[in-house]
């Protein structure tokens, strides 16, 4: 007998004896692509990290909004 | 073919005598390197000069004096000048080009063998105020024994050359991020670095208001309550004292007198007559504008109207600045402003507020490329246009949210509505609600993806519509019926206490929907698969939860991501080398990830039980440090009981297993198998890691099954 990995996510809406094998009823962080060698076979999610060393505002605020902006040089 | 290069060419208000033994110059430094072969003077002559002209070239020493052996030199003859101290401007030839390095300083200096007063040619230089920085005007009454730098002086000149085969150059433009946190304004200075804005005031935002912005025409426009502002990153300033009798209109060319400079009119502070004004226009010549100097135009749309004409109080100062959003001249001729917005954006080259507290049901749409005109009494195609999301003769309901999707269509989310505005207003737009059933959460629980299919949070979920003609549906429904009970840690999501969040992630080809409390950052998330249409619940830590997304499409690759506004004021983003994440000051912190396979019946007959007897996982990476990315040790838990839902409740407590261990990685080791019996009518397995510096991946997981007896 082989369990696959659940494909289709998390399910909480069939009766419990019909979740289905590519289903979970409980999961966290995980998703469908590794993030070791990007193949659709299930992995822990990837880590945040850092894309700025800096802390908007010096302290722990929340960041409230983000946007770009295009200069003409 | 030679260009300009160093170069001081305005301002002159005197002029020196060249003569045996007074000898007048400037010294200079390049920023290029290239190679000097001529300069450009302005000379004249008092009376008759008896001799020749040299103009020689030496290296400066470090009080900007000649030193060393000439360089070269180019010859001036009495024809070549026409007669007068106004003077001319005139190329001298270099004998031979010379090779000026960048920093380094270089002096030239006119030189004569003969002549006095009106008996001379003249150089022109500024005596007063001059801005040249980078040199001065250099002189010897001595014939070279000794030299004078006088500082505050410089000759009018330019010095043209060659540089090094030009490198073709594809990109014009700076792309910078924006953030704002706390009470502050922060801004990419240079690629990879946010600074703080530091022209916000500390009171200029307010955090605890909600606050929206959006990026048009080389500014950033911020909706924050009754605070409305700019950061302008395009324009130049210049002020006046003294308007006199006509304003600037929007677009007016404006020429300075003295400098040359020419700008076109943006945004002014003030139209009235008379009083001091500071304008805001884009400068389209090298030359800057100047203190003191008279600047002058015509208004109306084509610059063909009244006379404009002021002195400025002071040179011309360069961007970025940040300044009060209002109408034009905060003239009510352009309309008037809502006074109190939270939500901005862009759509079809209009900028757009909604989020008026005063009449929340309305939208605004400024004039078409002109968010400083809201005049929407102007009949033309492009005037600014103004609304609500209602049935005829209704109120309307609160507007949440206003999401550009293309440039014909123009969604406006309500608290139980939902409204798609296509075209453009002011030239037959229609308005029709395309939802009754479901609003829009909140400002940022949208997103797009690259198919053009919209996605938001609704009052059940995750809905999802595509144009033309789509009306939203609920895709959480089925699979996740009480998402909106369960909210974050079993507290229902409310807009008061929660923010939902929304990003397409175009690279992993999913939709992220991140839930995170307000007061302190706790949060639950989904990863919805565009490729499988799968949920994938996500809890990130406190420091971590996600107050704002945006896709930055960077110049620099490195940087081209989804970037993540974290609870703790950090920008971070998904990182597939990353096995922690990476919570700030409180350090790196393990991810913990599980799977529940299950439940499993141990036979086809529900009446029966079965025997399970082994279990067996291979974990991603084949065997240890070959060319497959090793997984690390995979924990398991097994549960069974009489009933599918039993299992899901063990699995979900995850306390009690049957039986629990670690399958070691990466790949199948020999004695994997882990030999257990157990006999039942349902089982489940729980595979997790939950250690610091970890990751891990599922190959395959396999179990053996016997039959066994009826379940009593």
């Amino acid at each position: 007998m082989e369990v696959p990995f659940p494909y289709e996510g998390i399910d909480k809406g069939r009766p419990a004896c019909k979740q289905t094998p590519i289903t979970s009823p409980d999961m966290d962080n995980m998703r469908l692509y590794d993030t070791l060698d990007n193949r659709a076979r299930g992995g822990q999610r990837p880590g945040q990290d850092k894309k700025f060393a800096q802390q908007i505002s010096g302290s722990a605020n929340p960041i409230l909004a983000i946007c770009s902006v295009v200069v003409m040089d | 073919m030679a260009i300009v290069y160093e170069n001081y060419v305005t301002g002159d208000d005197n002029w020196a005598r060249i003569v045996t033994s007074s000898w007048y110059g400037q010294s200079f430094r390049p920023v290029t390197s290239h190679t000097v072969t001529y300069l450009r003077l302005k000379i004249g002559k008092d009376g008759t000069p008896p001799a020749d002209m040299t103009v020689e070239l030496y290296l400066a020493d470090g009080a900007g004096k000649p030193t060393g052996s000439r360089l070269a030199f180019g010859t001036v003859t009495d024809g070549d000048i026409s007669a007068g101290t106004g003077g001319e401007w005139h190329s001298i030839a270099l004998d031979t080009g010379v090779a000026l390095t960048a920093g380094s300083d270089y002096v030239f200096y006119c030189k004569t063998t003969s002549g006095g007063a009106g008996q001379a040619f003249v150089l022109r230089y500024d005596q007063s105020g001059a801005t040249y920085t980078v040199g001065d005007w250099t002189w010897t009454t001595t014939s070279g024994s000794s030299w004078t730098v006088s500082s505050g002086a410089d000759a009018v000149f330019s010095e043209w050359g060659t540089g090094a085969a030009s490198t073709p150059v594809d990109k014009t433009y700076t792309k910078m991020l924006v953030a704002i946190a706390g009470n502050e304004f922060w801004y990419e200075s240079s690629a990879g670095t946010m600074t703080r804005f530091t022209a916000v005031g500390p009171d200029d935002l307010d955090a605890a208001v909600p606050l929206t912005m959006v990026e048009a025409f080389q500014k950033v426009f911020v909706a924050n309550g009754s605070n409305l502002w700019v950061a302008d990153f395009s324009n130049v300033k210049i002020a006046t004292t003294d308007l006199n009798t006509h304003a600037p209109d929007p677009g007016t060319i404006l020429t300075g007198g003295s400098s040359g400079a020419v700008m076109v009119v943006e945004y002014i502070t003030s139209t009235t007559a008379d009083a001091a004004c500071t304008i805001y226009g884009k400068r389209t010549t090298d030359a800057t504008f100047t203190s003191g100097e008279t600047v002058t135009g015509k208004d109306g749309v084509n610059n063909d109207g009244n006379d404009i004409t002021f002195a400025i109080s002071a040179n011309e100062v360069a961007g970025p600045f940040w300044y009060v959003w209002t109408v034009f001249g905060q003239d009510a001729t352009f309309g008037t402003m809502p006074p109190y917005a939270t939500i901005v954006s862009l759509y079809r080259g209009r900028v757009t507020l909604a989020g008026n507290k005063y009449e929340p049901h309305m939208w605004y749409q400024f004039r078409v490329s002109d968010p400083f005109d809201l005049q929407t009494e102007s009949t033309d195609a492009k005037a600014a246009v103004a609304g609500n999301d209602a049935r005829l003769g209704k109120i309307g309901d609160v507007v949440t949210a206003t999401v550009p999707i293309d440039r014909d269509n123009w969604l406006i989310g309500s608290t139980g509505e939902m409204w798609l505005f296509t075209g453009d207003g002011a030239e037959g737009a229609n308005l029709d609600r395309i939802s009754k059933t479901t609003g829009m959460f909140g400002t940022y629980a949208h997103c797009i993806d690259d198919e053009g299919n919209v996605y938001f949070w609704g009052t059940n979920g995750l809905y999802t519509f595509s144009l033309p003609g789509g009306t939203p549906r609920c895709i959480s429904r089925i699979r996740l019926p009480n998402i909106v009970k369960d909210g974050v840690g079993g507290t229902a999501v409310t807009q008061s206490s929660h923010r939902i969040v929304m990003a397409h992630d175009s690279r992993r080809k999913g939709i992220l929907v991140f839930i995170t409390t307000l007061a302190d950052g706790t949060n639950a998330n989904y990863f919805y698969d565009l490729t499988t249409k799968a949920f994938f619940p996500e809890s990130y830590p406190d420091e971590c939860g996600v107050f704002s997304a945006f896709y930055y499409d960077a110049t620099d690759p490195d940087y081209r991501v989804l970037i993540l506004g974290g609870n703790d004021g950090y920008l971070r983003f998904f990182d597939d080398s990353a096995v922690d994440d990476d919570a700030g000051d409180s350090g790196d912190t393990a991810i913990n990830s599980y799977v529940a396979l299950g439940p499993i019946a141990l036979s086809q007959d529900p009446g029966k039980e079965g025997t399970f007897t082994g279990l067996d996982f291979v974990s991603a990476g084949g065997a240890s440090g070959g060319s497959q990315s090793d997984s690390s040790d995979v924990g398991y838990s097994v549960f069974a009981a009489p009933s599918a839902e039993e299992v899901i409740e063990k699995l979900s407590a995850n306390t009690g297993p049957n039986f629990a261990g670690t399958f070691t990685a990466p790949g199948r080791r020999h004695g994997s198998r882990r030999a257990q019996k157990i006999s039942a009518v349902s089982f489940g397995v729980r595979l997790f890691n939950s250690t610091a510096a970890e990751t891990w991946g599922f190959e395959k997981l396999f179990g053996d099954i016997l039959p066994s007896g009826r379940f009593k």
